[in-house]
């Protein structure tokens, strides 16, 4: 393979991993904030008022854990089967493994 | 539950635990025979440290999880959701992304950067990324001095889980009078307890030998077993627990009438007809005003009116359910009661935020707080160093994609169905507050004999074995690493030959093991902190200089190095602060806001401060592992 070849087809990886890790930010912000702000509106001890359930989960809970959980999961089922492309690992094509060196090189 | 009751239980629980244990490490020495033979013929180098950077899904996902999970998943954390209710949902609920953030963000790149490189531990990667030993020596100082401090915290915790859970059994407790005598006066030993030094040594043994004859190979492949265990065990546990309660809506009706318990002391008075005799600790008695109260510690009926710590009741539905099981013989008089800070009196304080607490007024977790934990689980969690080798170890991205979405599925089935045990406990369990920590093998022990299938309990009790083992093998291999790849083989001029090198892993990996066994012989106080600080220590000198280094082509290898050890001293150096204005080794927490944090932000500013006052990196060294 061409040095510039290798060069090349490195760099569109390296891109794409950086893209990928964008909306991973994005997802965890995404997620903080629907947690944040459903658990930390909904989840306070009201005097004299009776705790909702949702299938006995404590409704604050189940909108504010439980869904989003179940949302994250969904949307890393989707990030990972069909947003994460597969990259070539070893653009040099070589395993270094069987060089026992740490030295530089 | 009575206090005779307790104890059985205990003893079953123990029974179980043993054969089981026994069992469970019987073949883990099996694994790591195996693999050890699967090693021969290949790089040893490559295949003791990395194992051959060709593990598959299961193999990576399983490794990723059950390292994730320590005994603290298992132990620590049932005793918080038991003790502070359904707030703890909120606690955990960052894990419902660490898949995502902990194991996409950067393993991609790692094992890319880590393959260009040729590197097999993260400070060598770091050394060849910026082309400079300088970065290499200090990040392997670090991974060093941070992780021997976790793995000080792990066997004490390993050694803890041990004695908590054979403490009924009759051999033990022979072989445990025996050690006690013997060291009975020996320096740095003498003062610790001889059932903490009987599980210590086993324990140690047992991890020290299969790690350091298998080694990575070994590890994640006892990993696998171990995450399945895990899985297993709390699924089961889910089934038996929700069937016992009644259902969940039932659980969630009951706790929501439950107030928090006091602690107080009290003097137990003879009633007619009984003896001047000791009751155990966990004994459940009546107070002079009705309320069922439970000794926190053995008891001693006698007319001098000894003050023993007692755990008082609050709810009525509590003594009423309790009705069967009280002795009404003897008669307690409380002299003193503690209610909580937070939550005392307050219905429905169980199922809502910020949790019952004993000693904070604000209760267990303020808003902020809980924030703040969402960030921690995840980004502490990526910037471990004993993730990152993992990260460097699978073969291709098919693996990578297939194990985010495992590890996803794997952590929803484990910390969620937590949370309905253990809050389904408090109905089932009332009163544990005197010993929270046994909340697992007591509830596995409790469902199980319900259930008619008692020798079920041992599967159950075996997960927090796994889960310790699974982080302690893990740590010791990484401080193993960093002696012989960054430190021997680095600075030795001449190639050294494959069959020294392997001699010394061997070695390197069997005297970190006993010198750690040896720095807890005399159990360090401050386990939790200890633990935090280790983790937190790791993340602070490594998450922001790792991310950087495969994102950032502009970064210099001085950053880099600076970066780290702005990091770590900073964290060092919070702490010494705590320990000097607490008097007990602990965070010093500016405006509330944890060391890791503030570590984190120094290590980000002076990697960019650093990289703009230096001369641009060469182009041939940036095109090499950033491409064009």
């Amino acid at each position: 393979m061409k040095r510039e070849d290798r060069n090349r087809r490195l760099g569109e990886s390296f891109r794409q991993a950086s893209r990928e890790t964008v909306v991973i930010v994005i997802a965890w912000l995404v997620f903080l904030s629907w947690t944040g702000l459903v658990c930390g509106l909904g989840s306070r001890l009201e005097p004299d008022k009776v705790v909702e359930t949702v299938y006995g989960i404590p409704r604050w809970a189940f909108f504010g854990v439980i869904l989003p959980w179940i949302a994250a999961c969904g949307f890393t089922f989707w990030f990972s089967m069909f947003y994460m492309k597969d990259t070539d690992l070893d653009p040099d094509g070589n395993d270094s493994l069987e060089d026992s060196s740490p030295e530089l090189p | 539950m009575s206090g005779s009751h307790l104890a059985v239980a205990a003893t079953g629980t123990s029974n179980s635990a043993l054969v089981c244990f026994l069992g469970y490490v019987g073949v883990v020495f099996v694994i790591a025979y195996l693999a050890g033979r699967a090693r021969k013929g290949r790089s040893f180098v490559g295949e003791y440290y990395l194992g051959g950077r060709n593990f598959g899904m299961w193999a990576f996902a399983l490794t990723y999880a059950a390292t994730a999970a320590s005994g603290g998943s298992f132990m620590g954390f049932p005793a918080l959701i038991y003790t502070h209710g359904w707030s703890l949902a909120w606690w955990i609920c960052g894990y419902m992304v660490v898949p995502l953030v902990g194991l996409s963000l950067i393993a991609k790149r790692i094992n890319q950067v880590g393959r260009i490189a040729g590197a097999i531990t993260v400070p060598e990667l770091l050394r060849r990324r910026f082309g400079s030993n300088q970065v290499g020596n200090v990040a392997t100082v670090l991974v060093v001095l941070f992780t021997f401090f976790y793995i000080l915290a792990q066997f004490k915790a390993g050694a803890a889980i041990m004695a908590t859970l054979f403490g009924g059994i009759p051999i033990y407790q022979t072989v445990v009078t025996a050690v006690e005598q013997t060291v009975d006066g020996w320096f740095w030993v003498g003062s610790a307890d001889g059932d903490y030094l009987v599980c210590l040594c086993f324990f140690a043994l047992a991890v020290i030998a299969y790690t350091a004859y298998g080694g990575f190979r070994a590890v994640v492949w006892t990993d696998v077993m171990q995450g399945l265990v895990m899985l297993a065990g709390v699924l089961i546990l889910l089934g038996l627990t929700l069937s016992q309660v009644g259902g969940l809506e039932n659980a969630t009706r009951q706790l929501e009438k439950q107030t928090p318990p006091e602690f107080g002391t009290a003097i137990l008075l003879a009633g007619p007809g009984s003896e001047e005799a000791s009751l155990p600790k966990g004994t459940w008695l009546t107070s002079e005003d009705g309320e069922a109260v439970r000794l926190k510690e053995t008891g001693t009926i006698s007319g001098e009116g000894r003050p023993v710590e007692v755990l008082i009741m609050t709810s009525g539905q509590t003594a009423e359910q309790l009705a069967g099981e009280v002795r009404r013989d003897v008669t307690v008089r409380i002299l003193e009661r503690e209610p909580y800070k937070y939550g005392a009196g307050q219905e429905g304080v169980y199922l809502t935020t910020p949790g019952p607490h004993r000693t904070k007024p604000e209760g267990f977790l303020p808003v902020l707080l809980a924030l703040s934990f969402f960030a921690f689980w995840n980004f502490s969690g990526a910037g471990q160093p004993s993730y990152m080798v993992r990260q460097m170890a699978y073969r291709d991205t098919i693996v990578l994609r297939r194990s985010v979405l495992f590890v996803g599925v794997f952590f929803t089935l484990i910390y969620l169905p937590l949370v309905l045990i253990f809050t389904s406990a408090r109905v089932l369990l009332p009163g544990m507050e005197i010993a929270p920590d046994r909340i697992m093998p007591e509830m596995a022990s409790l469902v199980t004999s319900n259930a008619g299938v008692p020798w079920l309990a041992g599967i159950l009790v075996a997960a927090p074995f796994a889960a310790v083992m699974s982080s302690v093998d893990s740590f010791l291999l990484l401080v193993s690493s960093g002696v012989v790849r960054d430190i021997y083989q680095q600075g030795s001029r001449r190639k050294v030959p494959e069959k020294t090198i392997a001699r010394l892993s061997y070695w390197t990996t069997l005297v970190v093991g006993v010198l750690a066994v040896l720095f807890v012989l005399n159990p360090p106080e401050f386990l939790q902190t200890l633990i935090v600080f280790a983790s937190g220590g790791l993340g602070a000198c490594f998450l922001v200089p790792v991310v950087l280094a495969l994102y950032w082509r502009r970064m210099t290898a001085s950053a880099a190095a600076g970066g780290m050890l702005i990091g770590g001293i900073l964290m060092l150096l919070l702490y010494l602060i705590g320990w000097k204005v607490n008097g007990e080794f602990s965070a010093y927490s500016p405006f509330d806001i944890h060391p890791f944090i503030w570590a984190s932000v120094a290590n980000l500013l002076a990697i960019i401060a650093i990289t703009f006052m230096g001369r641009k990196p060469e182009k041939e060294l940036v095109e090499r592992y950033f491409g064009t």
